[in-house]
């Protein structure tokens, strides 16, 4: 029986190595001040799900902790929404929640809030500097669950250089658009609209476009017929979504379906095509292969009428406080002071993004000078898919690169219509709460 | 005495059976447990909805096209790796100088991990390979493999055959020094060619290292799920949406656990299922050899 002593002893002491330190209760009530005997020691997790975020937030951080020198802070970056939702709720499952982190808004919002998991920060100070306009996608059943921290605004990118030597004209609408891409054609640009088809995020910038620049305005409550069941995603109004892509995808590189992101930005900037569909953040990456191209970014054109064209933007990405943060008050405190117009400059320079903060005036990149009167006039529509049930923007990234491979629309949009289908009935929740603000 | 003995091995085997329990029957239990609720992934509460979840798996056509995805990417990666393990452990198995070295250099790339392996053959398939495509104009390589509906399942299965085949051939290299040489030297004798003695000393006295081997990657080949995420993420579309992808898509982004949780039950009663009709077949086949 000796012999088994020193096992057991290895045994012990591999079950004390594996079972868990003796953690504090990580569960804060919302809104307590912590003590001041932690704040001494404060240690914020701040989550962010861009890279392109963090040197501007180390800026940030860094004037933060001049007049706050016990705040210390982890960053971590996990780029791309897909990426970063999965580590997001594993962190939360695991109860390795971050204090703080940056996400989209809107219907992901509303789930981590209607779970629990946020904090309320209505009525609050830090919010002092942001429109309310801009509160609508971080409201969550009247109660506002993040700061929204950037928009982001949609439209096409132009090679500069290629349309001054050709003498040709930016185009204003969808006819104009199909002209500018034969005229190119024929001075010998074959392929000149670009499309990343194999980056589901880019092959459906036409569908993002169109459904803010054309459908929204056309018929604001659209979504909320759909979740009635009186509209559909395979009615004639998205039906014609697709038969104007295809119009446009004649002018798109055959091999289109092998082009990433970075390609496609890389056949921009080389002049190999001559138009790019996208957000405004996509100029950082532009930046970092072409920073001296001429471009010149316009707002979307693919409404008939010159006169009917907008603008779409929006607030994409908001600041959360997780409700079990230890530290909400120094959460709170950090995101006060990063929305105020220095942090905001900042952050707009750094990042490269538009800030959400009134009082924001540095224009980041001489390509978006074309878009200051948009942004600052008022023809503007928001993103029309940030308040769809979850897991429906995926879905509609997936068909239509379906339908760019070549299967036909009504194949496609019966399978939209299905999974939105599928999902409403998975989300009654959802569908319930909709529209009540 | 022998309970003292038994004592000793039962001790022995504990720490094992321990974290056997802690990381697989636990996590086993718990997703049965979560297969019967509508469960989102995050929030704490949830409902019990009995079988709902079986049942709409059943009719669910999305969910089925992964299943017909599966057995697509399994049923090629397990025939055509084992194939071409074999023919490599049969011919690291003659007396070459540099043997050793070829089979380390084969071996060694199952050490990369699945990740970085999708990564790699990402990188292969949408830069070098389409260069050469281009410049030989072949079309067929010329435009990005993984963009091809029909063909990156394929290619994604290509990708893992890569990777893994060192493993498979190790297997078989093994089967292979375990058989007598006497054999090869009698059949010589007796005038056979090379052809009559793989089909009626290899290939059957190879038996057991087919099956472990056949077993193996077709169990592998269900569960795949890193190279084909790092590779096409599912896509184009979902030609590349196997099951274990599913599982991850309908807990993370349709925020329906509940359902995910089902997907991987049923993925596991498949690899059930499949690995005891392969055993009861091929073990079958090594006891008609013996």
């Amino acid at each position: 029986m000796r012999k088994l002593v020193p096992i057991w002893l290895c045994l012990l002491m591999m079950l004390t190595a594996c079972s868990s330190p003796s953690t504090t209760d990580s569960i804060a009530e919302p809104g307590k001040t912590s003590s001041p005997a932690t704040a001494a020691n404060v240690t914020l997790k701040l989550m962010l799900n861009s890279a392109d975020d963090v040197p501007a937030f180390n800026k940030i951080i860094e004037e933060f902790q001049k007049t706050n020198p016990t705040v210390k802070f982890e960053v971590n970056a996990v780029p791309g929404t897909d990426t970063f939702i999965t580590a997001l709720k594993a962190k939360y499952s695991s109860g390795d929640a971050p204090d703080l982190y940056s996400f989209q808004v809107g219907a992901r919002t509303g789930e981590f809030a209607n779970a629990g998991l946020l904090l309320d920060i209505t009525d609050t100070p830090l919010l002092a500097n942001i429109k309310k306009d801009d509160l609508k996608l971080v409201t969550y059943k009247g109660k506002v669950y993040a700061a929204p921290l950037n928009a982001q605004a949609t439209g096409i990118y132009l090679n500069q250089e290629i349309f001054d030597k050709y003498s040709l004209k930016a185009p204003e609408n969808f006819n104009e658009l199909l002209d500018v891409n034969k005229a190119l054609r024929e001075k010998g640009i074959k392929f000149p609209m670009i499309v990343a088809g194999k980056d589901v995020n880019h092959v459906s910038q036409f569908d993002f476009q169109y459904l803010a620049t054309v459908v929204v305005p056309s018929d604001p409550d659209y979504y909320k017929k759909m979740l009635k069941g009186d509209l559909h995603f395979n009615s004639p109004l998205i039906r014609t979504m697709f038969e104007r892509y295809g119009m446009l995808k004649e002018y798109v590189s055959p091999d289109a379906l092998g082009v990433d992101a970075d390609e496609a930005v890389k056949r921009l900037i080389k002049g190999e095509g001559a138009m790019l569909m996208n957000l405004n953040g996509l100029l950082s990456t532009i930046r970092r292969y072409g920073p001296d191209t001429k471009l010149t970014m316009v707002p979307s054109v693919l409404q008939d009428k010159t006169e009917d064209r907008i603008l779409n933007v929006g607030v994409t990405t908001g600041l959360h406080i997780s409700s079990s943060s230890k530290y909400p008050e120094e959460a709170k405190k950090f995101i006060q002071f990063a929305l105020t117009p220095a942090m905001g400059n900042i952050y707009s320079k750094e990042a490269k993004q538009f800030s959400t903060v009134v009082g924001v005036t540095e224009a980041y990149d001489d390509a978006l000078k074309s878009m200051l009167p948009w942004l600052n006039g008022n023809k503007k529509s928001p993103h029309a898919d940030l308040v769809w049930i979850p897991g429906i923007k995926d879905v509609m990234k997936e068909v239509t690169q379906k339908w760019f491979l070549g299967e036909p629309i009504d194949s496609v949009l019966n399978q939209w219509e299905e999974q939105h289908q599928r999902l409403m009935k998975a989300n009654p929740t959802f569908v319930e709460n909709f529209g009540k603000e | 005495m022998r309970l003292r003995e038994s004592l000793q091995y039962t001790s022995l085997s504990l720490p094992a059976i321990i974290l056997y329990l802690v990381l697989v029957i636990v996590p086993l239990i718990g997703a049965f447990y979560y297969s019967f609720t509508d469960w989102d992934g995050l929030g704490k509460t949830y409902r019990f909805i009995g079988l709902d979840n079986y049942f709409t798996l059943f009719t669910d056509k999305i969910v089925l096209r992964t299943f017909s995805t599966t057995m697509k990417y399994t049923i090629c990666v397990t025939v055509f790796q084992n194939l071409l393990a074999l023919l490599l452990a049969i011919a690291l198995n003659q007396s070459i100088k540099t043997k050793n070295v070829l089979r380390t250099a084969i071996f060694i790339v199952c050490t990369l991990s699945p990740l970085l392996n999708g990564y790699i053959w990402s990188f292969v398939y949408s830069g070098p390979l389409m260069g050469v495509g281009r410049l030989l104009g072949i079309d067929m390589l010329a435009n990005n493999i993984l963009g091809s509906k029909d063909g990156a399942i394929y290619a994604a299965a290509f990708a893992s055959i890569w990777r893994m085949t060192g493993w498979t051939m190790i297997i078989f290299l093994a089967g292979l020094q375990m058989i007598p040489k006497e054999l090869y030297e009698a059949a010589e004798v007796d005038g056979v060619g090379p052809f009559y003695k793989f089909f009626y000393i290899t290939l059957p006295l190879l038996a057991p290292a087919i099956t472990i081997n056949v077993v193996l990657t077709f169990e592998r080949g269900l569960k795949d799920f890193d190279s084909i995420f790092a590779l096409t993420g599912g896509g184009p579309g979902d030609s590349t949406l196997v099951m274990a992808l599913s599982i991850y898509k309908e807990s993370f982004f349709f925020s329906r656990a509940g359902y995910g949780t089902t997907i991987g039950i049923m993925l596991f009663l498949l690899i059930v299922v499949c690995t005891l009709i392969q055993l009861k077949f091929l073990r079958k086949r090594e006891e008609d050899v013996i």
